[in-house]
């Protein structure tokens, strides 16, 4: 019977079991094979830059390695995330504040949402997974409610990710209720975290893929108002640290800037409904764009003839209450 | 990759504004659409054991730079832009992903590289079309040229064509290159597309590059497709950004432009939207 591999030792013996491998190791890191056979004996242990890069190399064993890197190395050795130098790591670079705000005052308003929010998850994310262990983050916005009515959902307006969430280029676009993370987030105004999703810590309902192991939400505020919440998630277990908590509530702080003074609600102002499954939303949303050029279709025939933005917004009310609807009928059914 | 700051040198005919955050940000969104296209940062088979040192030419905010950095860490990587702004946000997102094998440094294309001769294993170039003028093309090729080992290569990408049943998405491709043909880019006879491709090849063995081999990559972005979403955003924001320069040049008006924008718009959600984009490299070898 086969011995599975019980340590990193063990697992990267193993990956370099051949000779064609063990001649890729050595040339992407610059080490000899001695270094290298060392390393899988145990005499010796890799510097930090080298860790890394040997992470980079094998992505499909990433997880495996580096938890048992993890234990082996604790207290003195964190793949560079923690303790090579704690100013840059847990700060946004001065840099890039200056960048954010020039792009501010430079962005005409009507791409101002767009460009600001996407140009800080850019940075967000090579910031926060600079490994690419694999990272999503999100923003989730208050869906503008009819005159008259309160906030019921949020909405992902925007999003990005690394390997396994590479295709968000595209924001899902689905809502949020009180069901879920980001609207727990946006109710509390307090970020949150689940350290541990296979753990079953999830003491709150969250939507996410069978990849998410960690999530944190943290609400976007400005004068005790609240937009929505920036979302991330992690394929690592145990992923967002204090020091990584600090820095994505920095990066939300500044993810305010992408906001009008007019996405902000106050808590009287939003109401939360119940959201039904990603899987049904995706169902509602199917003809999204399609629905919006027969609005605009129609809004012509009958000399209303209304803009993009606005078609837009009436279809995502219509969804906003077909989907509240569903819920509302699955919770009768349950209860039944 | 950015247009350049100093007027003086271009007659004030900037295509996009290079210090415009949309435009960072459209341009990071297409590098991973592209390269996850085209199968990774280097041409497919393309034997990499060899390089050690590859320049990005008019490098943006660094999207090529630092993903070739990360997946090959022993490989230094650099990259060149005449924007101040943009090579500052490169270096920091190479600070704070920790790539300590990416450099970016300020250089003027339309000038001599101070570069010594025989520096990088590999030069590689995308979108260019809208920075070059036609007339740069040739002198900009001999300096790479200059610079490139000798066994090392040179990689172009540009965008060439458009094809699409959208009547007001068509529109609004010949009227952006009716316009850079007005300012002096570009080679086309007409305005149904760029005309650069074809010449690369040319103007590569003029500048002594050898075994010279184009290669193409189509890009469908019909409804329907995975990228349909991102690429079709992508495309819009291009066509929001260039209408300054579209209504500078005289080619179309700001109210004819909003209504081809809405309409190709409208054209792009519908379920029966059919685009292809065609991707031309060019590579070439010094001997």
């Amino acid at each position: 019977m086969k011995v599975e591999p019980q340590n990193w030792r063990e697992i990267l013996g193993e990956l370099v079991s051949t000779p064609q491998e063990k001649e890729r190791v050595t040339n992407e890191l610059g080490i000899t094979s001695i270094t290298l056979s060392r390393w899988i004996a145990g005499v010796s242990i890799p510097r930090v830059q080298n860790v890394r890069h040997l992470l980079r190399l094998f992505p499909e064993h990433r997880e495996a390695l580096s938890q048992s890197m993890r234990k082996e190395f604790s207290g003195f050795l964190d793949f560079g995330s923690e303790e090579t130098s704690p100013s840059e790591i847990e700060n946004i670079p001065a840099n890039f504040y200056t960048s954010v705000l020039e792009a501010f005052r430079a962005t005409p308003s009507s791409l101002r949402f767009w460009s600001i929010a996407k140009f800080i998850l850019y940075q967000a994310l090579e910031h926060l997974d600079p490994s690419r262990l694999g990272m999503d983050i999100i923003v989730a916005k208050c869906t503008s409610p009819r005159p008259g009515q309160k906030v019921r959902s949020l909405r992902e307006t925007i999003g990005l990710g690394t390997s396994p969430w590479l295709d968000s280029l595209e924001a899902k676009g689905i809502f949020y209720g009180i069901e879920s993370f980001a609207g727990y987030a946006v109710y509390t105004r307090h970020s949150l975290i689940m350290r541990n999703l296979t753990h079953n810590e999830i003491y709150v309902p969250v939507q996410h893929t069978e990849s998410t192991a960690s999530v944190v939400a943290c609400p976007i505020l400005r004068a005790g108002c609240v937009a929505g919440c920036v979302m991330a998630s992690s394929t690592q277990s145990g992923y967002f640290v204090p020091s990584k908590l600090a820095l994505i509530e920095k990066y939300t702080d500044l993810m305010s800037l992408a906001f009008a003074d007019s996405d902000f609600y106050s808590l009287e102002d939003i109401e939360l409904g119940t959201m039904p499954s990603y899987q049904i939303q995706m169902k509602h949303f199917s003809d999204f764009r399609q629905r919006i050029v027969n609005v605009m279709k129609q809004a012509t025939m009958s000399k209303h003839p209304m803009t993009l933005v606005e078609a837009e917004q009436r279809v995502l009310h219509d969804l906003e209450d077909e989907l509240l609807q569903v819920s509302n009928v699955e919770e009768t059914s349950t209860s039944i | 990759m950015s247009a350049p700051h100093n007027p003086s040198q271009q007659g004030n005919l900037y295509i996009i504004d290079a210090g415009s955050g949309p435009e960072w940000v459209r341009q990071m969104d297409m590098n991973q659409l592209i390269t996850r296209q085209m199968g990774g940062p280097f041409p497919q088979h393309h034997d990499v054991s060899h390089i050690s040192r590859v320049l990005d030419l008019a490098c943006g905010p660094g999207g090529w730079v630092l993903d070739v950095a990360f997946a090959y860490p022993s490989i230094e990587v650099v990259g060149i832009d005449i924007s101040e702004a943009v090579i500052r946000y490169g270096q920091s997102r190479a600070k704070v992903q920790r790539l300590d094998n990416a450099y970016f440094h300020i250089m003027d294309l339309l000038q001599p590289f101070d570069i010594p001769d025989d520096s990088f294993d590999v030069i590689n170039a995308r979108f260019l079309s809208s920075l070059l003028p036609a007339s740069c093309w040739l002198a900009l090729l001999q300096e790479c040229h200059r610079i490139t080992r000798p066994g090392g290569s040179i990689y172009i990408t540009e965008m060439e064509l458009n094809l699409t049943n959208g009547s007001a998405s068509g529109q609004l491709f010949e009227v952006y290159t009716q316009a850079i043909k007005l300012a002096g880019y570009g080679f086309s006879p007409n305005r149904v597309h760029l005309g650069l491709t074809p010449m690369l090849a040319h103007f590569l063995h003029e500048a002594c590059y050898q075994d010279i081999t184009p290669q193409a990559h189509l890009i469908d972005f019909s409804t329907g497709t995975k990228v349909h979403e991102a690429f079709s955003e992508n495309l819009r924001l291009l066509y929001q950004l260039i209408q300054p320069f579209i209504i500078k040049m005289g080619v179309a008006t700001a109210e004819e432009l909003n209504l081809l924008h809405e309409q190709a718009t409208l054209e792009m959600f519908a379920d029966d939207f059919c685009a292809w984009n065609l991707l031309i490299s060019v590579f070439g070898t010094k001997p």
